[in-house]
């Protein structure tokens, strides 16, 4: 008991004399959370040409829908394809509308000519928003037939920035979790106070497991401090209980804990284990659910993704903070990130051990 | 029990590179043994041997039974976010000290190397001298019977290491066996043996004085004398 | 000169001779680039679906055609409406559908009601539209024809990878011109050879041309086995020339290393160049770029926020020239802005680099 006292307390005084750590700590919340998500709006304005070649009463119309709607800034008439193409070339315009010779001679006997879209596919992600938006506020109708009563369920007021908190939320987790204790051990390696320790007798596993123990605690306070940002910023709320959520996070995070031990342990210096873990977070950030949905992902991606312990804290956050759900449905993530945690665990100390 | 440790042989190879190779030695209680050497001889791996940090490809060493071994390197291996009292107290828990023994072991320490202004002071911040001092007061800290020093003197002046070395003889003369390894060769005369180390293997071993006269007077001559 | 190239000889010797590091270096991007660049995508590759029928035998049909839809891996018959919750978090899917009896006789049999998990507010549509199609597709009765035609222009196959490999790009040079850049710039002060190199005729211009050099060629390999890597991998070619491109992705690569030498010669310690350049380069770059979401989705205020990082510019440029085939006259606002940031921030990272290198 007093050997894990003092070995909490080294980890404190070590954790509190180095600003570095305190500064990391209130940055990752202010910036991921609190900056971060204001770049995440879905509501696209996007800006198109009108090429009207019928100068009718109907193409004036449809000039009208597309000036007074919402999601389209001020359209840009052009005299030709051409050159609205000139002004999709250097990104001026999203789409082109053009209406045809004849459109409302062809609306008076019943038979329209087609008016059409050109999008530009390069930027696929505004594409995909706007060209349906602008579909249906050209037919007044929805595109795919209104036979379907469509239910946007955790977002029905589209506001995504609310629903991408969690992944910011558990990306920060990851951040703090990894770095933190990585540095720590890579550091003492480098000083080879580690040596020292070892000659000291004190169990490795005691050792290596107060040291985790700390730093979960200091992931704990991170997630508060990522709620508290939330919750000012955006008005975020937590579904199901504190409790649970703190129960959830605190699992969860021990196998990335281990990992950044893990990692310093097989890494030769700090240069290494700093390279190391900046790869892997960026790996096992952007095979998660963080940054696209595993309904995205394909092949072997897709089950890379399901045994990544960054998604298996980010989809039990969501089910804790925005759904609401009992923990009975995360139960795989938690006995595997338990079991992924003891087998990180294990591998560290033996690598520590030889660490020549 | 007089004999605390039995090198047997000992040998470690690293790749093709033979690091250590067919190094044999004892050590008795009370006795200072300076391990001598170039940069590269060999004498921080074999230290590392002794105290488990590495495997030996093959050999052997023996310590006495119930021997407790003290280390102190190269780099002191102090942690440096903590204070000297914060160390001290940081190792004795480690060492899982009782109460009394590390505060009497402490204060004996602290008194005898004069450091009662520096308790407050971080170690990162500590001159060269202090840190050492420092670092070998915890290798003695648990009263150990064998003590390995790696280096403890390399980038000290003239004064701090013969501070050290005092420090080591009076734990000698309180019985412990103790292995220092180090390229200062004035410093082989404070030693009981030396063994004089080349590319892994032992050039020469005995009583400082004794190979002194053997190469002309001077250590110098066997030092750079080229196996 | 011949300091210039001794400095960066030492360097290049430096990376090479660590086997691991050198291996992370130029291993890993190419490893990234191919697993990410398969797995990011804003394409639904699978619908996992669940299905509540609570108009009993008549809706086999339907329910036959939503299992066969071609997307759809898994499907999963719920008891009743009330298990539908559940579901999204028990079994992971993505939409849940609800098939009650209609009210409009013969020509609506049934109410359909489509559950879609928005939590990532992701591609509703690509979710909704091969269902709604399947649906009708087993019912008789009116379609919607719409009097629209549609083409994507610069992607007609709509190759959505177009979205993501820019991205991916672009993270692979912030991460080895910027971030490891930068610890290399510290690693100098931090391990005292800064005191040693300061003594020297050098000059500080010098031996930082010196030191940006190698990993300036690094990034020119990745930019070209990065080319061939996604026309090979992923069939994603340059559609204008091949030389302005190569040209922009290297300035993009030397504007980086330019924030990494400022972010180097300025911090006292590795962890806070890495926490720096974490935070206030590659962070904000991953979500300002437009890389993960367009920057015309983003307010107002984001978006001139946006406009300021070097990503945003980078992956505007990057499709203009790879995929709209346009030449340098398009790209000049890009081109511009990371010329000028460059040299700007140049200017101050060799300020602060001679000054930390004569205290040292």
């Amino acid at each position: 008991m007093r050997r894990f006292y003092f070995i909490f307390k080294h980890e404190v005084l070590a954790f509190v004399r180095f600003p570095l750590m305190i500064i990391l700590l209130l940055l990752c919340p202010i910036v991921v959370i609190g900056f971060i998500p204001q770049t995440l709006g879905h509501s696209i304005k996007f800006n198109c040409a009108i090429v009207d070649m019928d100068h009718s009463s109907a193409s004036m119309e449809i000039g009208q829908k597309i000036l007074s709607s919402e999601h389209c800034l001020p359209p840009v008439w052009c005299s030709s394809v051409e050159e609205a193409m000139h002004l999709m070339e250097y990104n001026s315009v999203l789409m082109i509308v053009s209406i045809p010779e004849g459109y409302e001679r062809g609306i008076e006997l019943g038979n329209p000519e087609k008016i059409t879209l050109l999008a530009d596919g390069s930027r696929v992600i505004e594409a995909d928003i706007a060209v349906p938006k602008m579909m249906s506020l050209l037919s007044g109708n929805d595109a795919s037939g209104g036979i379907i009563n469509l239910h946007r369920l955790f977002n029905s007021e589209e506001h995504s920035e609310q629903y991408y908190l969690v992944s910011l939320i558990s990306m920060s987790l990851l951040i703090i979790a990894m770095f933190l204790i990585g540095l720590n051990i890579a550091g003492e390696k480098k000083h080879n106070t580690l040596s020292q320790i070892i000659v000291t007798g004190v169990d490795m596993r005691l050792y290596l497991g107060t040291k985790v123990l700390f730093y979960s605690l200091v992931v704990i306070l991170e997630l508060f401090l990522c709620l508290a940002v939330g919750y000012i910023v955006y008005d975020m709320t937590i579904a199901s209980g504190i409790g649970q959520l703190v129960m959830v996070t605190y699992i969860l995070t021990f196998p990335l804990l281990f990992l950044g031990v893990f990692i310093a342990s097989v890494a030769r210096n700090d240069i290494q284990a700093i390279y190391l873990m900046i790869f892997l977070m960026i790996f096992l950030v952007m095979l998660s659910s963080i940054i696209a949905p595993l309904a995205n992902m394909s092949g072997i991606s897709y089950y890379f993704c399901r045994m990544n312990p960054v998604n298996w804290l980010t989809e039990s956050l969501r089910v804790v903070i925005t759904y609401g759900f009992p923990l009975r449905t995360i139960f795989p993530e938690l006995v595997a990130g338990i079991l992924l945690s003891v087998i990180f665990f294990f591998s560290s100390i033996r690598l520590l051990k030889r660490i020549n | 029990m007089h004999r605390i440790l039995t090198i047997s042989s000992l040998t470690k190879r690293f790749g093709s590179l033979l690091a250590v190779r067919d190094f044999s030695l004892t050590l008795d209680k009370g006795d200072v043994v300076g391990v001598f050497g170039a940069n590269g001889a060999g004498k921080t791996t074999l230290i590392r041997m002794i105290i488990g940090l590495t495997k030996p490809t093959s050999g052997e060493f023996t310590i006495a039974t119930g021997c407790r071994i003290g280390y102190m390197s190269q780099s002191f291996s102090l942690v440096g976010t903590l204070t000297v009292m914060e160390n001290f107290e940081f190792y004795g828990a480690l060492y899982n000290l009782p109460r009394q023994e590390f505060i009497d072991q402490r204060d004996r320490f602290i008194t005898h190397f004069k450091m009662e202004e520096y308790l407050n002071v971080r170690t990162d911040r500590l001159p060269a001298g202090r840190k050492q001092l420092l670092a070998f007061s915890i290798s003695r800290l648990h009263s150990p019977t064998l003590l390995l020093l790696d280096e403890p003197t390399s980038g000290l002046d003239l004064l701090n290491r013969k501070r050290l070395w005092e420090a080591v003889r009076e734990a000698a003369e309180e019985g412990i066996a103790i292995m220092v390894s180090t390229h200062y060769l004035d410093e082989a005369y404070y030693c009981d043996k030396i063994a004089m180390m080349e590319r892994g293997a032992i050039k020469a071993y005995g009583d400082p004085i004794d190979l002194a006269n053997k190469a002309g007077g001077n250590l110098i001559n066997l030092f750079l004398e080229e196996k | 000169m011949r300091g210039i190239w001794t400095v960066a000889r030492k360097e290049l010797s430096h990376i090479l001779r660590d086997k691991v590091s050198g291996l992370i270096l130029f291993v890993l991007p190419a490893l990234f680039f191919i697993s990410i660049g398969f797995a990011i995508s804003i394409d639904i590759e699978r619908i996992d679906l669940a299905i509540a029928n609570t108009a009993g035998p008549k809706a086999n049909e339907v329910i036959n055609h939503l299992c066969n839809i071609d997307k759809v891996s898994k499907v999963v018959m719920l008891n009743s409406p009330s298990e539908m919750e559940e579901s999204f978090a028990r079994d992971g899917i993505v939409a849940a559908i609800v098939i009650s009896e209609g009210e409009g006789g013969y020509n609506a049999p049934f109410q359909f009601d489509l559950f879609i998990n928005c939590s990532f507010a992701t591609n509703i549509l690509a979710i909704r539209n091969p269902i709604s199609s399947a649906i009708k597709n087993s019912l008789i009765g009116p379609g919607n024809n719409s009097p629209f035609t549609v083409r994507y222009l610069y992607n007609s196959d709509l190759n959505r990878k177009m979205a993501t490999i820019p991205g991916i790009i672009m993270i692979i040079l912030i991460v080895v011109s910027t971030i490891i850049f930068s610890i290399s710039i510290n690693k100098e002060k931090v391990h005292g050879t800064s005191r040693l190199l300061s003594l020297t005729p050098l000059g500080p211009l010098r031996i930082v041309i010196g030191k940006l050099l190698p990993y300036f060629l690094i990034s020119l390999i990745h930019i070209s086995y990065l080319i061939f890597l996604g026309q090979s991998i992923f069939g994603l070619g340059i559609n204008g020339s091949f030389l302005l491109y190569f040209l922009f992705c290297s300035l993009f690569s030397l504007n980086s290393m330019m924030l990494g030498l400022l972010v180097g010669s300025y911090c006292k310690t590795y962890e806070a160049a890495l926490i720096i350049c974490w935070f206030f380069i590659f962070t904000p770059n991953l979500f300002l770029s437009g890389f993960v979401m367009p920057v015309s989705s983003m307010p107002e205020a984001m978006q001139k926020v946006a406009h300021l990082h070097n990503g945003y510019h980078f992956i505007e440029g990057y499709r203009s020239i790879a995929y709209k085939g346009t030449g340098l006259a398009e790209n000049i606002p890009h081109i511009l802005f990371l010329t000028i940031q460059s040299l700007i921030v140049f200017i101050i990272a060799l300020l602060g680099f001679s000054r930390r290198y004569s205290k040292s």
